[in-house]
């Protein structure tokens, strides 16, 4: 069983690693016959090497922290406010009308096309962000949830009542458990449309009052010319984005709806 | 002696596709006796599940229903149902946990409690080695009797099966019906309980009541034959071919 498991591991990881291998020796394949103009297309030894300079002098993990930490807060309230409409919604029929409808308006507007409004009525601060933030999450997590809802068999629902879960509290011990495998997709969207809307507001009203995060960053960076850089940040942007998948998301998920039979 | 189930003029309709409603139950009247295992003959579509469904609380209706002298409307802990879907034990649940829900959904909190009372009953049923599973991880009987487990624990007034074995296959069938039989000698409970299968309702019931397609009570028995029922138990043959006749 258990060399099985490891041989699966070894199929899992090693095309992945050499697909990245592949995308290193290609890229610096392109570098060394000059295609490219240098400015454009530095080597991967400088986008290297702005990547350690990034962390040494420019502080960078300050600034992933003030970004990670932001994305923190409108994830949180974004996710609680989706639990709380969704809730409501499978519990009063009125609601669910009102909701879903306010879902599909909201859900397809771009947190861009808010944010001078947002700024209008917030200012160029970390509130902007965070309300971008929550718009981002908000609609494709609600949307999520209520499709595990509704989704939910009927059989598990009746199975609840039966043994004396009532109205409201069949939401927690039915309703939520059997959605799972839609809410880690809708935290996964989530956590996706967030990231975006806040390199979208950092690269466009820059700084905030506690200093820029990354897309302010890799904003500068852009404007100084510091190509290697740039690359060199999108890599931490990828690096970032690689963590939060394998390290968060496959973990719940194996935690939970693989380890629960819920999925394959 | 006043039955645990008095139902009385029980009717139910559902909307059909045009402006019309058909009518499924014509006006059932039953009483249950406390320590009755009956059990529920019927064609496909007679409204057998109905009828369950209406006593389990899932189904809107017109007539009257009470459970010791208590009307029933919406569902309750005080008659569980056992589905004949394997998959109606929470998924995220192990089977521990599922048969212990129940228990502290009643306001039991001590979790030694929980603990005590669902190890007796998963003894009771041969599932103590499988405790710690996750139902995907159990075979369809063994679901089944995690079920019948996670009924029993409510110590309910009566427990509704509908055709809970059906989907498996003969030997199951056969063990989970003596275990089942066991049980409700043992726990004194009251059950209702819907088959296609004459032998089986023979195997279990003390009383057997036959549905028509009419939506209506047609034949209402008393199953005498002694315990454990085989088909060479005397009796046996004449009981068969008069509830098959009634079934044709």
């Amino acid at each position: 069983m258990n060399t099985k498991k490891k041989k699966l591991k070894i199929v899992d990881w090693l095309p992945k690693i050499l697909f990245f291998i592949f995308i290193i020796v290609l890229w610096q394949t392109l570098y060394t016959q000059k295609i490219f103009p240098t400015l454009t297309f530095p080597s991967i030894q400088d986008i290297g090497k702005a990547f350690v300079k990034s962390f040494r002098d420019d502080s960078m993990a300050a600034i992933l922290g003030r970004s990670l930490w932001l994305i923190a807060k409108g994830l949180i309230v974004g996710i609680i406010l989706a639990f709380i409409c969704s809730a409501l919604s499978i519990c009063f029929k009125s609601f669910y009308s009102v909701y879903s409808m306010v879902v599909s308006v909201f859900d397809p507007l771009p947190g861009v096309a808010l944010l001078p409004l947002a700024i209008l009525w917030f200012g160029t601060g970390e509130a902007t962000i965070i309300f971008l933030i929550i718009h981002s999450v908000i609609w494709p997590m609600s949307r999520n949830i209520i499709d595990g809802f509704n989704s939910t068999p009927k059989l598990l629902v009746e199975s609840g009542k039966n043994i004396g879960l009532t109205r409201f509290s069949i939401v927690t011990g039915v309703y939520l458990p059997a959605s799972s495998p839609y809410i880690i997709s809708g935290l996964r969207v989530g956590w996706a449309r967030a990231w975006r809307a806040l390199i979208s507001a950092e690269m466009i009203f820059g700084a905030t009052n506690s200093g820029g995060g990354i897309g302010y960053y890799l904003f500068i960076k852009r404007y100084q010319l510091e190509t290697a850089t740039v690359y060199a940040s999108l890599v931490i942007i990828i690096i970032l984005g690689l963590i939060i998948e394998y390290g968060l998301f496959a973990n719940l998920e194996k935690r939970t709806i693989k380890k629960w039979g819920m999925v394959r | 002696m006043t039955p645990v189930l008095d139902i009385q003029n029980l009717k139910k309709y559902y909307a059909d596709s045009g402006d019309g409603k058909s009518e499924i139950l014509k006006g059932i009247d039953l009483k249950v006796a406390a320590e009755e295992f009956i059990c529920i003959l019927g064609p496909s579509g007679c409204g057998k599940t109905t009828l369950l469904r209406c006593i389990a609380g899932f189904e809107e209706f017109s007539g009257e229903i009470h459970l010791n002298g208590n009307n029933v409307k919406i569902p309750g802990p005080d008659r569980t149902m056992v589905f004949q879907d394997f998959n109606q034990l929470f998924p995220w649940k192990t089977v521990e946990k599922n048969v212990q829900y129940p228990l502290k959904l009643k306001g039991i909190r001590s979790k030694e409690e929980k603990q005590k009372m669902s190890d007796l009953y998963l003894e009771k049923v041969g599932l103590s080695d499988y405790k710690k599973y996750y139902p995907h991880q159990l075979s369809g009987g063994m679901k089944q009797r995690a079920a019948i487990t996670r009924a029993l624990i409510m110590q309910p007034k009566l427990i509704l099966m509908d055709e809970p074995f059906a989907s498996l296959d003969a030997m199951t069938r056969r063990k989970l019906q003596e275990e089942l039989l066991q049980i409700h000698a043992k726990e004194k409970v009251t059950v209702i309980f819907i088959t296609h299968n004459i032998q089986e309702a023979l195997i279990l019931g003390t009383r057997i009541l036959v549905m028509n397609r009419n939506g209506k009570i047609q034949m209402d028995e008393k199953n005498n034959l002694e315990k454990p029922v085989t088909p060479a138990s005397k009796g046996y043959g004449e009981l068969w071919n008069m509830f098959s006749a009634a079934l044709k």
